[in-house]
């Protein structure tokens, strides 16, 4: 329930539709991928470094983690059919043949069909949380603004004080 | 809106700092934790350390008093090691590898005893060594010892069913019925009184033929139907004789085989209740068979365990040059193996001095290239140690190569020689009926060993000398007596093992010569004498029982036979009368006009 309130929160809040989606995206790479994984590592320094979301991020880690026990079955097989894929084999040896290669685990079925299955789902997925936080906003939230109780409630000094509060805190 | 934010550089530097932190100060423990658990699972029971210590400058690993358990005597540790070294390649833990030039074990002990218990109370991690104990355990079940108190002849016949009473009832049973049809079928055939008719038609025939051309003429007619009738029951006569030497060969085989059964019925009751001097062949070998036969167990468990560090799963299904799907984990996916431009195994420890402390003495010896991807690395496991003068031991050299090279043709060979070693309060049989304890002895051990793709082939001697035997024998009879008093002066004695077939199924052979021929020599005459006041006893008693119905039998067999000569009988007088009708006129003659 108060991960469900932050986020009612985040979406509410001024923050760009863009910083959300990124840090809920990179959620997903990171969540769908095996955590003891080298490129989490790049995701980590990608989250801290770039202004995205972080209530997004550990939302979305959270709840990607949780989804990819179901759909591990379909990494696997994902996986290892990228692996064992002819045409791919030359740049898959040569890569297994570095250390940076060897290192990142990419021969692991499921490390290659999560991390397969996330990128390309990255821009598609990045793109529509944008449209879906956009619409969420100028529907949802413009709607509840406009209601009676809301309306009191923020010309209450109650409102103006949490407010005040809560930018303090963020 | 600026997309950077400068202090998660700051936070992301710290993260790692403290996760680097966690590690370093966590890194002993977790390397412990780690060696004992997986240990633990390989061994099937507790593999503990007192300590791990992590190096980094060089890369190094330290292990302090490493103790396995002995998965069959809990209490006890199959070997323990007082410190373990070893120098890793930095370099190839980046590539996920783990490369040991040199590793050095000290202080390597076995069957030093343990504080507390190492078995486990889960029992799931057992299963690997589980099967071949099944299978060993069944080899011992072979190995009983025969009961040297001859059983009653009367109680014994009191317990069992004859089978050759059966037999005999069923045949007799057989032979009457056979008697009855035949007889029933000799009241419908022609009989005496039948062909005494046609006789007198004969006399009837003739004087009436002698009297004149046209009584000859009128009487031929006659005699030519009453010879028909003749041989028409001839016929049927001739018929029956026919098919009666199918039942009189039947009822031969019956009689043979129901005159066979007590022989047969004595036989089985001999071979059942150890009637007989077989009983004690191989007794040497039997005593000794379960002690030989746990021995083995242990081994071939040890065996067993070795295997997965010489030997990956999966190297058989590996093609030469494609990718190469390894070692399935649950839940954590597969890993894919490509063609490398130097091919290293991801575990290779190069070489092993092991330093061996035994209550003889101290020697040490070495294992060089061990791998669970010897295709990839292309030696195979080798291992030697050898010493020699050591108190308690004139000295001891074992061999091992096991080699994985090629998966379709791999081979291990193990070679041991044991020279000299003192023993002493062994238990050489730990069955309660007939436990024996070496006292002390001077132990010779050749073992010759291989195992290949077609199953295991070894071949172990072992010679005893200045022994001391001391047999506790539950038994106080005779003969167990007797095998005491013989063991007891037993000085020296070989023992000869083979054992051969499938890891998990394999068929065991143990030679005693020498004793054998003592125990057979201190129980020949004793055990001969018994068996064969009991053996004539139990083969009056079971003649005694069949000879009744044998006789009864007998009659039904005579009476069979008398049917045959009924027949017989009848068609020599049917022959007779038909004989005595050929003076007689028959159509076709010639009129004198």
């Amino acid at each position: 329930m108060n991960s469900l309130i932050k986020l009612l929160r985040v979406l509410s809040s001024e923050t760009a539709p863009a910083q959300i989606s990124l840090g809920f995206c990179l959620a997903m790479l990171m969540g769908f991928t095996p955590l003891y994984s080298l490129h989490n590592l790049l995701v980590l320094l990608l989250v801290l470094v770039l202004r995205v979301n972080l209530a997004a991020f550990l939302l979305g880690f959270a709840f990607f983690s949780a989804l990819a026990f179901a759909l591990d079955p379909l990494f696997h097989s994902i996986g290892l059919s990228v692996l064992t894929a002819g045409p791919l084999q030359p740049a898959w040896t040569a890569l297994y043949n570095t250390s940076l290669g060897r290192l990142s685990g990419f021969n692991n079925s499921i490390v290659m069909g999560s991390g397969v299955v996330s990128l390309i789902a990255f821009v598609p997925l990045v793109l529509l949380c944008n449209r879906l936080i956009v619409r969420y906003r100028e529907t949802v939230v413009a709607w509840v603004k406009q209601t009676r109780i809301a309306r009191m409630l923020r010309a209450s000094r109650l409102y103006s004080m949490w407010q005040a509060t809560s930018d303090w805190r963020s | 809106m600026s997309w950077i934010r400068s202090w998660g550089l700051g936070v992301f530097v710290a993260l790692i700092a403290v996760w680097l932190l966690f590690v370093w100060l966590l890194l002993d423990w977790l390397v412990e934790r780690a060696i004992e658990e997986t240990g633990t699972e390989i061994v099937g029971a507790r593999v503990e350390l007192d300590a791990a210590e992590v190096g980094f400058a060089p890369l190094s690993i330290t292990l302090h008093r490493l103790q396995v358990t002995d998965p069959d005597e809990p209490m006890r540790n199959a070997f323990e090691l007082r410190r373990l070294h070893a120098d890793l390649v930095a370099t190839a833990l980046l590539q996920r590898r783990v490369d040991v030039h040199e590793l050095s074990a000290d202080g390597l002990r076995f069957g030093t005893a343990r504080e507390r218990s190492g078995a486990l109370e889960r029992r799931w991690l057992r299963a690997a060594g589980e099967a071949s104990k099944d299978v060993v355990e069944s080899l011992v079940g072979e190995f009983e010892l025969p009961a040297l108190e001859l059983p009653d002849p009367a109680a014994l016949l009191a317990d069992e069913q004859l089978e050759s009473l059966r037999i005999i009832e069923s045949a007799q049973s057989e032979i009457s019925e056979m008697e009855s049809r035949w007889r029933r079928r000799l009241d419908e055939l022609p009989d005496e009184a039948r062909f005494e008719e046609y006789r007198r038609r004969f006399e009837a025939l003739k004087r009436s033929a002698s009297g004149g051309s046209l009584g000859a003429l009128g009487a031929a007619g006659d005699i030519a139907t009453l010879k028909g009738e003749i041989e028409a029951d001839l016929a049927r006569l001739q018929q029956a004789a026919d098919e009666l030497p199918k039942d009189l060969a039947r009822m031969r085989e019956l009689s043979e085989r129901a005159a066979k059964a007590p022989a047969q019925d004595l036989e089985r009751l001999r071979e059942r209740y150890g009637l007989s001097m077989q009983g004690l062949a191989n007794l040497g070998g039997r005593l000794l068979g379960p002690m030989v036969a746990t021995r083995i167990e242990q081994w071939l468990g040890w065996w067993q365990r070795v295997e997965p560090f010489v030997a990956r799963a999966a190297a058989a299904t590996a093609g030469e040059a494609g990718p190469e799907v390894v070692e399935p984990l649950r839940g954590a996916g597969v890993d894919v193996r490509f063609p490398e431009r130097s091919p290293t195994p991801d575990l290779l420890i190069r070489r092993v001095r092991v330093g061996v402390e035994i209550e003889a003495g101290a020697f040490e010896g070495e294992i060089t290239d061990i791998t669970p991807d010897q295709p990839a690395w292309g030696r195979p496991l080798r291992a030697h140690f050898e010493a020699a003068e050591l108190a308690g031991l004139v000295g001891v050299e074992l061999d091992a190569a096991l080699d994985h090279v090629k998966p379709g043709a791999w081979n291990e060979t193990l070679t041991l020689r044991l020279k000299g070693y003192r023993l002493a309060e062994m238990a050489l049989s730990s069955n309660p009926d007939w436990a024996l304890r070496l006292e002390e002895g001077l132990l010779d051990f050749d073992l010759d060993a291989t195992r290949g793709v077609d199953g295991i082939d070894a071949h172990a001697r072992a010679s005893l000398s200045q022994a001391r035997l001391a047999p506790q024998f539950a038994d106080s009879g005779a003969v167990a007596s007797a095998l005491a008093d013989a063991l007891a002066g037993v000085r020296a004695l070989r023992l000869e093992a083979d054992v051969r077939g499938r890891l998990d199924a394999p068929e065991l052979a143990l030679r005693s010569p020498d004793l054998d021929r003592l125990l057979a020599q201190a129980t020949g005459s004793l055990v001969r004498s018994q068996l064969a006041r009991v053996n004539a006893q139990l083969e009056e008693a079971v003649r005694g029982q069949t000879a009744g119905p044998l006789a009864a039998l007998g009659q039904d067999r005579l009476g069979m036979q008398g049917i045959q000569s009924e027949l017989a009988g009848r068609m020599d007088l049917g022959e007779q009368v038909l004989g005595s009708g050929s003076g007689l006129p028959v159509p076709g003659f010639k009129l004198p006009f």
